[in-house]
């Protein structure tokens, strides 16, 4: 039944994705001198921290099966919010708490209407995006709101040991994190079976409308953090930073699925495509590049990858013949396909 | 101790599912239940699952473990009490290990606030030990094989240990259906092993013959009654196939059809669709055909002929309509419409173009689009013909109604799925029909159907059979081709078995109700 | 999910009394509301989100989520400027914009349906491409001053006090409503939309049908472009990616009007009408300029919540 050749397939099909980045490395390696160094690639690293954290996030929404419009704009409100409460005083630990607790607020809001009115996730999560986006507007009056405090946030969202940064490091303990509770709590397993299909996990107990909220919550979590970040990172706050991190955090999750468990949302390929799409852009921009060519890169990258990991799979072929002919049970494979309602 | 069904009654407006069945079923035993579709299996299986309630004042009691109860309320109720439930599509998540999902149905051993995945795996080993599975518990669900998957449902229905003593019986809701004929055995073997763990175990099942070499007792349902109960080793197969067979007196009155094909050659006149002429060449011809189950299957079909196609669920019987339909690719072999061979790469566009018409088996995935309204579904696949005509749309879907007899009138503009199955079916039936195709395909056209809409179709068949359309049915329910067919083909491991027909006298009830279960 | 036509009258245009309610209260109480300066100006600031949200509908209906409408719109308006600043005449100018929207749409359509990728990552890619394309164009700079002030005199006409680019929407809207509504192709876009499986089993080119919902989109942005570039004759960077929110709102709005449960033409356009009255009414009143978004999503949830739970699973679900 295994074949060899479907047995190199399996493995293709596991690892590509490491070895593009390992050749991309090699190639932007080659192509400029300063890439490899210490010094750029923690700075990169740094740089991609906040989009990173807020992929955490997404990997709730898209694993339990939802989409949330909201994302961007509620790291971008709380980043004002941070910045907001910084002008005030605030210390670096309550002006983190208080975006934490804000992006939660907000992913409790997309929950709430989602799961108990019932409407659909894509519209819910629209509207309260574009509410937060018009409270950021009014808090900042269409300017840009700079601080220069607390210098405890700035130092620990620029500082680094080396080439980790701080927030890299905290990046990384998260993503650990979500990891174990994807993968040894009950609750992340029941989320993917929700993800799956409400039906059968209703069926077999699960409480399905708490997961649910609960996802947008943590989603909503994570954009309170990355916004805490961001206002760290760049001193200050508009209604524009931040609000076009959305569908960039979405493409990794996605690109995950690609990676070491195919068809299957998982951290270790969310790292990888992490790694890939942030040096990519990172190589090109170091080769000369303009900035523009950035962008015709990442999506360049995001096509191939998700093209090659649909070409790829292998999840149909290695099926026995004898069992041919039978449905299967389930709606996807730990996370939604296209977002808009799979047929 | 056993578990025991008595006087089990169970109504539903305008309909008595099961009517004072009676039923013992003994530790250490299987039992198979059988009987055709609509004949109570399943709603027996709901009452002993706590999903339906009996009657109140019937009488009726379920006995336990020696507990007598009036009825189980829910499925956690049962599950309570100990009854474990398979069925045919298993619970198991196809992108997680067979660990993983094994443990996502039970309670995960915790250890502090994680997972203890080498306890998940201990107790998957352990389990499969213990029903002597022989599997690696890291193995991929997708990669199972369907035998596999519900040994692997079934293990963990039951459990081990304190679970394994707390399982007073174990139902098994068609689990075999979706297994191919060439693990059928393995599985069922496995069954055996399970029964003789002293559990009663309840198969409901279609395969005759599976049931006769592992069965122990046998009971037969047939419209809502236990027409009989006994040893397995005491019946013939005659026996068993006689007493699923539907009555016809059951049926309500025989079909007359007056004026046949009147009313569907005024349709295709207000269409301009172009009717079919008499002809002496067969309309369609299946040659030598290979593809999946398929094996150098001929057979041809005259034109206003109705042929039935009956078989077991491996002989080909499913195959076949999708590759008609154009979603199966031929390996080898021909298919010819009208003189015309279809091209080996087939489509659903390039069938309908060569004349094929199919009603497919499951209505609400592939047969209409709920939401839409009547008027969209009835003419999706012709809406070319109605550009610009918006008044002969609105006639053409009237003039269905009323011949094909959609009920209620008049409401073009409904959403579909608010019709009920008998009438979304034979709104099907006139999308199809509606430009007079030279072949139309029925596949399994009366499942689900009330009585009434089943003698419409029936109707219906015969005369677009009369106007020349070549007609094939594809049937799990024996009765209804007596009635319709003039010439009926068995089909076995992928070619055509047997043939039986009216004018030798060898199309019989008895006869075709043989090559559908055995 | 299309409602029976007598019973619900008020369900289905239910969202136009809405609107004339509460053009009546605005004009009460502002009695610079009503004139039709007013009414001219924030009728053409919703032309640019109108075309948006009718480009987004087409894809939505065939069942598909294409975002990259916003960098799209960018790239064509900054591509047809290009062309103008290579000396080209207004007309191919303008034309250029036009088939880069046809080109891009073309782009989608053949990621999402040929290479399978699903739409929303396909788009998503091909939105970053679109940017990156659009700022590699000018150098991340803008383009001004390619058209010629005979164009954009053509661009300035008003018919009956209303600028013609309204016209124009209007005249897309139409020629939409009319494709959608009354045609197979559009009967059968919206069958894809549903179920394509049944669809294709009737015997629809699913595929093609498919494809071609992206082109049409990629059209009407590059029509859209075609007129922003017109009228203004430069061209900015970063144009486009905000129009991507309201525009979806509105389209999400259409769905409790005429055809409720679907998206449609006449509710899109009704929809536009009833945000566009809305926030110049607020506006009027002394509301400050943040209040826009706010609105959009108050608005487009408690609409959404007061119809039926048809109406609010709508075709995403």
């Amino acid at each position: 039944m295994h074949t060899y050749k479907s047995r190199f397939m399996l493995l293709l099909n596991k690892y590509i994705i490491i070895v593009i980045f390992l050749i991309v490395m090699a190639v932007f390696g080659s192509l400029s001198v300063k890439f490899l160094s210490m010094q750029n690639l923690g700075s990169v690293m740094l740089t991609q921290a906040i989009a990173a954290c807020l992929s955490l996030g997404a990997m709730f929404i898209l694993v339990s099966g939802e989409f949330d419009l909201s994302l961007g704009y509620n790291l971008n409100f709380c980043a004002v919010l941070c910045a907001f409460l910084a002008a005030r005083g605030w210390g670096a630990v309550p002006v983190f708490f208080a975006s934490v607790l804000m992006g939660t607020f907000a992913g409790l809001l997309n929950g709430l209407v989602v799961v108990k009115l019932k409407i659909s996730s894509f519209i819910v999560t629209l509207s309260i995006g574009l509410m937060l986006s018009g409270l950021s507007r009014a808090v900042t009056g269409g300017g840009i709101l700079s601080v220069s405090e607390p210098k405890a946030l700035m130092n620990f969202a620029r500082g680094s040991i080396g080439p980790w940064g701080y927030c890299v490091i905290f990046f990384l303990v998260l993503a650990l994190i979500v990891h174990l509770v994807f993968s040894h709590t009950p609750f992340g397993r029941h989320m993917y079976a929700v993800g799956i299909s409400t039906k059968a996990s209703f069926m077999a107990g699960i409480k399905v409308d708490r997961i649910r909220i609960l996802a947008f919550m943590c989603a909503g979590m994570f954009a309170g953090i990355s916004g805490a970040i961001l206002l760290g990172q760049l001193g200050a706050a508009s209604s524009a930073y931040g609000t076009s991190l959305l569908l960039p955090a979405y493409a990794v999750v996605f690109l995950s699925k690609t990676a070491i468990r195919p068809g299957y949302i998982n951290i270790p390929g969310l790292l990888i495509a992490t790694l890939l799409i942030s040096f990519s852009k990172n190589g090109v921009q170091m080769i000369g590049v303009p900035n523009w060519g950035n962008h015709i890169f990442e999506g360049a990258v995001l096509i191939f990858a998700m093209w090659l990991s649909t070409r790829f799979s292998v999840s149909g072929r290695l099926r026995s013949k004898k069992t041919q002919g039978k449905p299967r049970t389930g709606k996807g494979d730990g996370g939604v396909s296209n977002g808009v309602g799979s047929n | 101790m056993a578990l025991e069904a008595t006087n089990i009654s169970v109504s539903f407006p305008g309909v008595k599912a099961l009517r004072k069945v009676s039923l013992v079923f003994q530790p250490g035993r299987i039992h198979a239940v059988l009987g055709a579709n609509g004949s109570g299996k399943s709603t027996l299986v709901k009452v002993l699952t706590g999903i339906y309630h009996p009657d109140k004042d019937c009488g009726g009691k379920i006995i336990i473990d020696g507990h007598e109860y009036q009825s189980i309320e829910s499925p956690s109720v049962a599950h309570e009490k100990g009854i474990r439930v398979v069925h045919q599509e298993s619970p198991l998540v196809h992108t997680f290990t067979v660990a993983e999902s094994v443990a996502l149905s039970k309670e995960y051993p915790m250890k502090g606030p994680r997972v203890d995945w080498k306890a998940v795996r201990k107790y998957v080993q352990d389990l499969f030990g213990v029903f002597e599975i022989d599997m690696d518990p890291d193995t991929l669900t997708e990669h199972l094989t369907a035998a596999e998957r519900n040994m692997v449902a079934m293990a963990t229905a039951i459990g081990m240990n304190r679970e394994l003593e707390e399982t007073k019986a174990l139902i098994l809701d068609e689990a075999d259906a979706s297994i191919p004929e060439a693990e059928a055995e393995y599985f069922l073997k496995h069954v055996r092993r399970i029964a003789d763990m002293g559990i009663p175990v309840i198969m409901v099942t279609h395969r005759l013959k599976a049931a006769r070499n592992y069965c122990d007792d046998v009971s037969i349902l047939n419209g809502g009654e236990l027409v009989y109960s006994g040893l397995i080793k005491d019946t013939s197969e005659d026996l068993i196939v006689s007493n699923m067979i539907r009555k016809p007196a059951e049926e309500g009155q025989q079909l007359s059809v007056d004026r046949p094909g009147a009313a569907l050659d005024e349709l295709w006149r207000l269409l301009g669709s172009r009717m079919r002429p008499k002809k002496d060449t067969p309309v369609l011809q299946i040659k030598r055909v290979v593809a999946e189950n398929l094996n150098h299957l001929s057979l041809e079909l005259k034109t206003g002929e109705v042929l039935g196609i009956v078989g077991i669920p491996d002989s080909g019987v499913n195959e076949l309509p999708l590759l008609l339909g154009g979603e199966l690719a031929l390996d080898s072999g021909e298919v010819v419409v009208d003189g015309k061979q279809l091209s080996r790469k087939s489509s659903p566009r390039r069938a309908i173009r060569a004349g094929l018409a199919i009603l497919p088996n499951d209505r609400a995935v592939r047969g209409g689009i709920m939401p839409c309204s009547l008027r969209e579904n009835m003419l999706l696949p012709n809406e070319s013909r109605f550009w610009h005509k918006k008044k002969l749309a609105k006639a053409t879907v009237d003039l269905c109604s009323d011949i094909f007899d959609v009920n209620p009138r008049g409401q073009k503009d409904m959403d579909f799925g608010k019709f009920s199955g008998g009438n979304q079916q034979k709104a099907i039936m006139a999308k199809w029909l509606l430009p007079c195709p030279a072949v139309f395909i029925l596949n399994d056209p009366t499942y689900g159907v009330d009585p009434a809409s089943r003698l419409k179709i029936f109707d219906l068949i015969k005369s677009a059979a009369h106007s020349n359309i070549g007609i094939i049915i594809f049937s799990t329910e024996p009765e209804q081709l007596v009635n319709v067919c003039t010439r009926v083909l068995a089909l076995q491991n992928g070619k055509v078995g047997g043939e039986l027909t009216v004018q030798d006298g060898t199309l019989t009830r008895e006869a075709i109700a043989k090559w559908c279960y055995t | 999910m299309v409602l029976h036509m007598s019973k619900n009258l008020f369900t289905r245009y239910g969202l136009l009394l809405i609107v004339a309610v509460l053009f009546i209260v605005f004009s009460l109480s502002n009695s610079a509301f009503p004139t039709a300066q007013n009414i001219s100006a924030f009728l053409v600031g919703r032309v640019a989100v109108g075309f948006f949200a009718i480009a987004a509908l087409v894809p939505l209906v065939a069942g598909e989520f294409d975002i990259s409408l916003g960098y799209m719109l960018g790239f064509c308006i900054m591509l047809g400027a290009k062309v103008g600043s290579m000396g080209a005449p207004a007309w191919l100018t303008l034309l250029a914009a036009v088939l880069s929207g046809i080109f891009m749409g073309c782009m989608n359509g053949l990621l999402t349906v040929a290479c399978r990728i699903p739409s929303t990552i396909s788009t998503l890619g091909s939105g970053m491409v679109m940017y990156g394309l659009a700022l590699g164009t000018s150098n991340s700079k803008s383009i001004n001053g390619v058209i010629d002030s005979g164009a954009k005199a053509f661009f300035r006409l008003k018919i009956f006090g209303l600028n013609i680019s309204i016209w124009l929407l209007i005249l897309v809207g139409v020629i939409l409503f009319y494709v959608l509504e009354n045609t197979p192709f559009g009967r059968q876009i919206y069958a894809v939309g549903y179920s394509e499986r049944v669809t294709r089993l009737a015997g629809a080119r699913t595929k093609m049908l498919r494809f071609l919902s992206f082109v049409i989109a990629g059209l009407i942005i590059g029509v859209s472009a075609m007129i922003m570039l017109g009228q203004s004759g430069n061209a900015y960077p970063d144009t486009g990616p905000d129009f991507l929110m309201p525009g979806l709102a509105t389209v999400f709005l259409s769905i409790t009007y005429h055809t409720v449960g679907r998206y449609n033409v006449p509710g899109t356009l009704v929809a536009l009408l009833l945000l566009g009255v809305v926030f110049n009414g607020i506006g009027l009143m002394g509301a400050p300029f943040w209040v826009e978004d706010v609105v959009n999503g108050v608005i487009l949830l408690l609409v959404v919540l007061t119809k039926s739970s048809d109406a609010r699973k709508a075709q995403t679900e």
